[in-house]
C-alpha cells in the first residue's frame, strides 16, 4: 500500500499521509465490502481514488528523499538504481494521473489486466489500451529527461 | 513509423500476454523490420527499467499512525452515532479484518515489487506451454475433487518414470490456485495448459496459477522424494477449497 501510494504521489511523506487515509477510509467503508470483489482489489480502488483526489489536489512535482531506497546492492550499483528510480519517479509524474496509475497497477504491484480490470472498474480490453499508451509516454518522458531505458 | 498493431504486439510479448502464434509473428516481422528491432529494444529497455525499480521499504511507525488513525475515527463515531454498535468485540472484529487484510495486502505488493510473485523474474521463467498431454493412465492415480460454492476443482496425480505428473481441472469464477510442496522432494519440471489466459506463477515449493475457468492444468514434477504430498489450496473470494493431494502408488 506505502509503495503504491508513493509511486503514485511521488514523496514520502505524501504516501504516508495518503496510506493513513486509505486504512481510515477502508474502515469506514468496510460495510461495503461484499466479498465479491477480492479484498485487494477493493483496498486498492480506496487507494488509487484518494490518490488520485490527492494528485489533483497537489500540482507540484516533488522527488523522492535520498535516504528512501533501501537495498542490498553495491554502493555503485545502489547509486545507479537510485539514479534510475529518481528519472522514472520523475517520468511519472509526468504522466497523468490515469497513465500512472496503470503503470504503478501493472509493473510496481504486479496485478494482471483482469485485477486491474477490477481496482479500476473498467474493461480489460480499456486496461490493455490504456498500458499500452502509458508506456509509450512513459518512454517519451523518459527520453525528454536524456534517459534511454536499457 | 511503426503500425499501431506492431507496437502493441511488441508490448504483448514483452508483458508475456501474447501466444505463441503472436510471438512467432512478431519474431517474423522483426526480422524483416530495424525500426522494429529498435523499437523492441526501447520497450524492452523501458520494462527492465520498470522492473528493476526497488521495493521501497514501509517507513517506521506507519503502522502505529495508522492504528492511531482508525481508534481515533473509531471513537469519534462511537461518540457521534452508535455509542455501542462498536465496541468490545465487533470493533475488534473490524479491526483486525481491515489491518489482516492489510497485512495481506501489504504482502502481496511486497512478494511482487521484491520479485517473488513476479513471473518474468530473472530465473523463474515460466515453462508453459498450451497443448495438452495425453491423459493419465488407467491405473496407479489419485484422484480428488473438492468444491465450495461454484468453484470446483479436480485433481488426479500420477507416476511416470521419475517424474510426478498432477492434471487439474478449475471449474467456477476466476479463481487463484496453490500448490505447496517440499522443493527438496519435488521440482516442477513442466507446465502445461489449455487456458492461454492464466497466469503462472512458479517458485520452489510453490506454484500460483490465477485460473480464469475452466481451464486445466497438467503439472510435471521432478521427484526425489516418492511419499511427498502436494498442498493443494485454490480461493475465488470467499469460496476456498484445501486439502492435501497424497503421493501417487508407485508404479
Amino acid at each position: 500500500m506505502f509503495n503504491l501510494a508513493l509511486r503514485m504521489t511521488g514523496n514520502p511523506e505524501d504516501a504516508r499521509d495518503l496510506v493513513q487515509v486509505v486504512f481510515v477510509k477502508a474502515y469506514e467503508r468496510f460495510d461495503t465490502f461484499d466479498g465479491r470483489s477480492r479484498f485487494f482489489s477493493w483496498i486498492y480502488r480506496i487507494a488509487i481514488n484518494e490518490s488520485l483526489n490527492f494528485v489533483s489536489r497537489r500540482k507540484r512535482l516533488v522527488e523522492l528523499d535520498e535516504g528512501l531506497v533501501s537495498s542490498e546492492r553495491s554502493p555503485d550499483e545502489a547509486l545507479a538504481t537510485r539514479e534510475e528510480e529518481r528519472m522514472v519517479q520523475a517520468a511519472m509524474q509526468d504522466l497523468t494521473p490515469e497513465y500512472r496509475q496503470v503503470i504503478v497497477l501493472r509493473h510496481f504491484l504486479d496485478l494482471s489486466h483482469v485485477e486491474m480490470g477490477s481496482v479500476l472498474r473498467l474493461p480489460e480490453k480499456t486496461v490493455k489500451s490504456r498500458l499500452h499508451t502509458a508506456r509509450v509516454r512513459l518512454a517519451d518522458a523518459l527520453r525528454k529527461r536524456g534517459y534511454a531505458p536499457q | 513509423m511503426i503500425e499501431r498493431d506492431y507496437e502493441r504486439l511488441i508490448q504483448d510479448v514483452l508483458d508475456g500476454q501474447a501466444s505463441p502464434a503472436e510471438v512467432q509473428r512478431l519474431n517474423a516481422w522483426l526480422a524483416t523490420s530495424e525500426e522494429g528491432r529498435t523499437r523492441m529494444r526501447e520497450l524492452e529497455g523501458l520494462f527492465a527499467t520498470l522492473h528493476r525499480v526497488p521495493f521501497v521499504e514501509m517507513p517506521q511507525g506507519l503502522t502505529n499512525d495508522v492504528q492511531q488513525a482508525i481508534r481515533a475515527r473509531a471513537a469519534s463515531r462511537e461518540n457521534v452515532r452508535k455509542p455501542v454498535a462498536l465496541t468490545g468485540p465487533r470493533l475488534k472484529m473490524r479491526l483486525a479484518m481491515v489491518f489482516a487484510a492489510g497485512i495481506a495486502a501489504g504482502v502481496i505488493g511486497w512478494g511482487a515489487l521484491t520479485g517473488i510473485l513476479n513471473p518474468e523474474g530473472p530465473g523463474r521463467e515460466r515453462l508453459v506451454g498450451t497443448m495438452m498431454p495425453s491423459g493419465p493412465p488407467r491405473a496407479g492415480t489419485v484422484s480428488r475433487s473438492w468444491s465450495s460454492g461454484s468453484l470446483r476443482v479436480e485433481s488426479v496425480v500420477w507416476r511416470s518414470g521419475s517424474s510426478r505428473w498432477l492434471r487439474l481441472r478449475v471449474e467456477g469464477p476466476p479463481a487463484d490456485v496453490e500448490l505447496r510442496f517440499d522443493p527438496e522432494a519435488l521440482s516442477p519440471a513442466t507446465v502445461r495448459q489449455s487456458e492461454p489466459s492464466a497466469r503462472v506463477v512458479i517458485n520452489p515449493g510453490r506454484i500460483q496459477i490465477q485460473a480464469q475457468p475452466p481451464g486445466d492444468f497438467t503439472l510435471e514434477f521432478g521427484e526425489r522424494t516418492r511419499s511427498e504430498a502436494i498442498q493443494v489450496t485454490a480461493r475465488a473470494g470467499k469460496q476456498m477449497v484445501a486439502d492435501r493431494l497424497p503421493s501417487p502408488p508407485s508404479e
